[in-house]
């Protein structure tokens, strides 16, 4: 039973640890496939503007994304060209159950046109931000972008 | 189209020469782009402000004067050395760093960008050209929100009991 037990828990812990970056396991996965471009940045490093620069330049909705309560410590994007319409829809199926698994709060949705949506998702623990979005329109093409904060302590 | 195609990976691992990379700006540039190789516009679009930048030229107009010759050569040695050793150091900080944490990152169809210079300008572009699209998604809800104050009744109904009492003072006037 103590035995049955320990299997149990070890097994618990272990899956809870596999299915808890599936978002970040996505971008492993299609970074190097010849149908995507996979782009990543640092954050605080070698941009032109710095971060809170640009909250003088942008103005409201936009600007809440670059507010200066936290600093942005990486991002990257994996951006799919590809005419294959049954390849886009299984990976967009694959975006979407990833960010179910990783628990992403879906925080806003624009839908313009028939195919063509903006979607934003959130995902906060005490000291980290994570945040994705979903950039899709009908002829092939899908943006998946991810950024990863730090909140500053106040 | 192979020959393009070799240039490309050439130009993505810096390796190619300016004339090549001529050649390179000068087809994306035309009409005649291949399906496959229209992936690549883009990155040729944000290259192209490459030719914009120019450094801005120093003229010096202070008056020259001769020092004694031992005394000049002495400074031109020690400014030597201590230009070589200023560069190694940088050099060498900059080896570690990138070696251990690279800034940026790109692959292009399954190709990495060797060249750091190359992958900063394109992840740039490309991650600025994101932020316009998110950002345009976000004037549908500017818009609401516009069309929602405008829309509200206690705004409205306020603002005619203003213009009623003001019509009210004017006729008792």
């Amino acid at each position: 039973m103590k035995k049955l037990f320990s299997i149990m828990l070890i097994t618990l812990v272990f899956s809870a640890v596999a299915s808890a970056q599936q978002v970040e396991k996505l971008f492993d996965k299609y970074m190097e496939d010849e149908r995507f471009n996979y782009i990543y940045r640092k954050g605080s490093a070698g941009s032109v503007l710095d971060r809170t620069d640009l909250e003088n330049l942008k103005t409201d909705a936009f600007n809440i994304r670059f507010k200066s309560d936290r600093n942005k410590e990486k991002e990257k994007m994996l951006i799919l060209n590809s005419a294959n319409e049954s390849f886009q829809k299984s990976f967009m199926a694959e975006v979407d159950k990833a960010l179910e698994s990783d628990k992403f709060e879906n925080t806003s949705y624009v839908r313009n046109g028939k195919d063509n949506r903006v979607a934003e998702y959130i995902r906060k623990s005490s000291d980290k931000m994570e945040e994705v979005r979903v950039i899709e329109n009908g002829s092939g093409n899908v943006v998946l972008k991810w950024e990863l904060y730090t909140i500053k302590k106040k | 189209m192979n020959d393009i195609d070799n240039l490309l990976e050439k130009y993505f691992n810096g390796l190619s020469s300016t004339e090549e990379e001529k050649r390179l700006k000068t087809y994306f540039e035309g009409t005649g782009i291949l399906p496959e190789h229209e992936i690549y516009r883009p990155v040729f679009a944000a290259f192209n402000t490459e030719k914009q930048i120019k450094a801005p030229e120093m003229t010096f107009t202070e008056k020259k004067t001769r020092r004694p010759a031992i005394t000049r050569h002495i400074i031109i040695l020690l400014a030597g050395s201590a230009a070589i050793g200023l560069l190694a150091v940088a050099f060498s900080n900059l080896q570690y760093t990138r070696s251990q944490h690279p800034e940026y990152m790109v692959i292009v169809n399954g190709k990495q960008v060797v060249n750091q210079h190359k992958a900063q300008q394109y992840a740039e572009y490309m991650f600025s050209e994101t932020d316009k699209i998110i950002e345009n998604s976000y004037q549908l809800f500017r818009e609401a929100a516009t069309i929602n104050q405008d829309l509200n009744a206690e705004k409205i109904l306020k603002e005619t009991d203003q213009k009623i009492e003001c019509i009210k003072t004017n006729y008792k006037q």
